[in-house]
């Protein structure tokens, strides 16, 4: 990282905290062109579509304020699509580094393809795709490996919302039937490369929301008197927010762990992915219950924390993680991990 | 013909990079024995005479006092590479060291207050293993609480005169020096008055007795003062001085110290599912989801235990106050170890009737492990004691009073 000293990763936070603030209350596209006029979303694309050329570590804090902050849009996703577009379709991707497009991807599923003299034709449903009834595009993994992006607004798709526990920015599925792309963009980083960018920027998503409910409830139980004396003189709550404290902590270290690497593989992803969804959801779960009978009202936005790391560890696919890391440690073979996880 | 140059060991100040871990990784591997191996067939635990020549061997290749300076016996390299080591030493299922306190808690307060002469006495001693140490913190009344500690000194105007009574303290019965906590003025003071000391254990007065641990080990004992003569230059630190200094670097011990733990758990790990492959009944279970996701979970255990250790070396590189966050290396450790070696018995308790000999050492490894794990959320500042003081220290939480 030689080449970025003049500027680190924590130099993101404070324009990305302020930046998420401005969105609150906006629609996707509004949020888009907010996010894009702080330089957000052109962290990791290339200076020639108007980025900024970072690696994937000075996207972490960015991820990690929308967590806290709660912002609705699908923000990993046009982080790591400008970058995977830079060359195929730079103009699509300068639209999303300038925010005038907004772009998803359709985590779960494979479209059926069939090649027709250059075209493509999709059929079958793909899902776990953030914000595609208001996103322009949409990338999809066909059921032979390769991601194709496709226009949301092509004749034969269809979006439906998803039973998702996300407010802010519910998923969907997308119905295909026999959708026509004329010409397949195809990218330069594969899907696992991608799947892997996102499963380090879930984590420190989940970071940021579990800060977010830990800060809370401090304040909280600071406050709040019971027995004649606050919440925080019991031995049983200073030791349970010692405990989300020793969690939040393992997140932030396995994700700085896995920028230590140059090419991190899936050990290590994997793992900053599975801790912080599983202790992201103690985490949250926790404070919902230190804060009492106003931790249950819709108000106070817990559950909001709550959904939203519940609703990054779908996306992200826990099951799915966790079987290819067993694959890899039990069984040393794993041609999908390899894919996925290139040595 | 020439005779071949001798191997290269660790210890040469001009290897780096690959090429001293492949020196580390090469020496392990060919000077424990196999014997010796926690994940050998046929394991038998070494004798102390052996375990003493073993890791005075440790020594001289480079592999212990890594980062003390040269001039008391160490190879003066960096915390980086003591990492590296570490991972190296980790790897390996040797037997676990019989002299930690010495390196791992005395040698870094004596570099960090004694004198010149203290150094230069007792820092070579404990590397070429002449000088096993013990830690005599902890007392009947005072465990936790160490500032209620009651073993009392006083300078008698020749010589300091100890009196009082240790417990728990590990090796005693086999240690040459014990590293002494005690007060030089009354209980009310707490922790005003606690003065170090580097004492004989074959001092006139000094009486140990062993306590048998749960794990039927006699690893732990009580140690006895009866007006025991420590002399002037054998104290450390002036009282007061002597404590406070030895706490911080006891909070930069607790995040460098044991570095290979980490590594440990991964062989331990990886050796159990070895084992399961090597069981007919085993084997059909490592293909059962409830016990991959139990052994990925323990993975991802220990992962987030290598990342508390690699990115709190970072930190310390870059010069950053360490605090308290050695407590949380600590604590997630302990706790993820008693779960991993849980998970070891549990799963090895469905081998088949008659298990190979590779199984059955795996059995016994981990019914050891789980035992001895007990004590891992206790001793070094119990999981409670560790709990409030994230709670106190790094959160800062008001007390709410």
């Amino acid at each position: 990282m030689s080449t970025h000293d003049d500027v680190s990763p924590e130099d993101f936070r404070a324009t990305a905290r302020e930046a998420v603030a401005a969105c609150a209350g906006r629609d996707v596209a509004a949020t888009a062109r907010q996010l894009a006029s702080s330089g957000l979303l052109g962290v990791l694309a290339s200076e020639s579509v108007g980025g900024l050329g970072l690696p994937l570590a000075y996207a972490a804090p960015i991820a990690a304020e929308a967590g806290a902050g709660l912002l609705g849009f699908p923000l990993i996703e046009n982080m790591l699509l400008a970058r995977a577009l830079e060359d195929a379709q730079p103009s699509i991707a300068r639209r999303l580094v300038t925010g005038d497009a907004v772009a998803t991807i359709a985590w779960r599923g494979e479209a059926l393809s069939k090649r027709d003299a250059g075209a493509l034709r999709l059929d079958g449903a793909v899902d776990r795709a953030v914000a595609s009834d208001h996103a322009q595009f949409v990338l999809m993994r066909l059921d032979d490996g390769s991601p194709v992006l496709v226009p949301t607004g092509t004749q034969g798709i269809g979006i439906t919302p998803t039973l998702s526990f996300s407010l802010e920015a519910p998923d969907t599925t997308i119905t295909l039937d026999r959708v026509a792309v004329a010409d397949p963009v195809t990218i330069s980083t594969d899907w696992y490369g991608l799947w892997r960018g996102s499963l380090i920027l879930r984590a420190a998503t989940m970071l940021g929301a579990s800060e977010a409910a830990l800060a809370q409830t401090i304040a909280h139980v600071s406050a709040r008197k019971q027995f004649g004396s606050a919440l925080v003189a019991n031995q049983a709550v200073r030791h349970m927010l010692a405990r989300h404290k020793l969690v939040i902590e393992g997140m932030r270290s396995a994700i700085e762990r896995v920028f230590l690497e140059p090419e991190p593989g899936l050990r290590r992803a994997g793992a900053a992915f599975l801790f912080a969804a599983e202790t992201s959801v103690k985490v949250t779960e926790g404070a919902i219950q230190l804060h009492g009978g106003m931790g249950f009202t819709w108000d106070v936005p817990l559950h909001r924390h709550l959904r939203e790391v519940r609703t990054q560890a779908a996306l992200g696919d826990v099951e799915r993680v966790r079987a290819h890391m067993a694959g890899d440690l039990i069984d040393h073979a794993n041609s999908d991990v390899e894919r996925m996880f290139p040595a | 013909m020439a005779a071949s140059a001798p191997a290269r060991t660790p210890a040469d100040p001009t290897l780096s990079g690959v090429a001293y871990v492949m020196a580390a990784r090469d020496w392990l591997a060919a000077n424990v024995l196999p014997q010796h191996r926690d994940d050998h067939p046929e394991q038998i635990a070494p004798t102390l005479d052996e375990s003493k020549a073993f890791e005075a061997a440790l020594h001289r290749a480079g592999l212990a006092g890594i980062i003390w300076p040269t001039a008391y016996g160490g190879h003066g390299r960096t915390l980086k590479e003591h990492l590296i080591a570490n991972q190296e030493i980790g790897r390996v299922p040797m037997p676990e060291s019989v002299n930690s306190i010495g390196k791992e808690l005395a040698g870094p307060i004596i570099l960090a207050i004694g004198t010149e002469e203290q150094k230069r006495r007792f820092l070579p001693a404990i590397l070429e293993m002449r000088d096993i140490w013990c830690q005599g913190f902890s007392e009947p009344d005072s465990g936790s609480d160490l500032a209620g500690l009651r073993t009392r000194v006083a300078h008698d105007g020749k010589v300091w005169r100890v009196n009082g009574q240790k417990i728990w303290t590990s090796g005693a019965y086999r240690s040459q020096r014990c590293l002494l906590l005690a007060r030089t003025g009354t209980v009310e003071d707490r922790h005003k008055g606690l003065a170090l000391f580097a004492v004989r254990m074959d001092a006139p007065g000094v009486t140990t007795k062993i306590i048998k641990s749960m794990n039927d080990k006699d690893g732990f004992c009580e140690v006895f003062f009866d007006n025991v003569a420590v002399e002037d230059a054998d104290a450390l630190g002036a009282p007061d001085q002597g404590w406070s200094a030895a706490t911080r670097v006891l909070s930069i011990e607790r995040m460098t110290n044991r570095m290979y733990r980490s590594w440990r758990c991964e062989n331990e790990l990886l050796h159990l599912i070895e084992a399961c492959r090597r069981d007919a009944n085993l084997s059909k279970l490592l293909r059962d989801g409830q016990w991959r996701r139990r052994l990925v979970e323990a993975q991802t255990d220990i992962e987030i235990l290598k990342a508390h250790v690699e990115t709190g070396v970072e930190f310390l590189l870059a010069g950053a106050p360490i605090g308290a966050r050695g407590s949380l290396a600590k604590l997630h450790w302990s706790e993820a170890h008693q779960r991993l070696t849980a998970l070891g018995v549990e799963l090895l308790a469905q081998a088949e009737p008659k298990p190979e000999p590779y199984v059955r050492q795996a059995q016994k490894r981990f019914q050891d492990l789980y035992l001895s794990a007990r004590a891992e959320t206790i001793y070094a500042g119990t999981t409670e004691i560790q709990l409030g003081i994230i709670a106190d220290r790094i959160l800062e939480l008001p007390r709410g009073r």
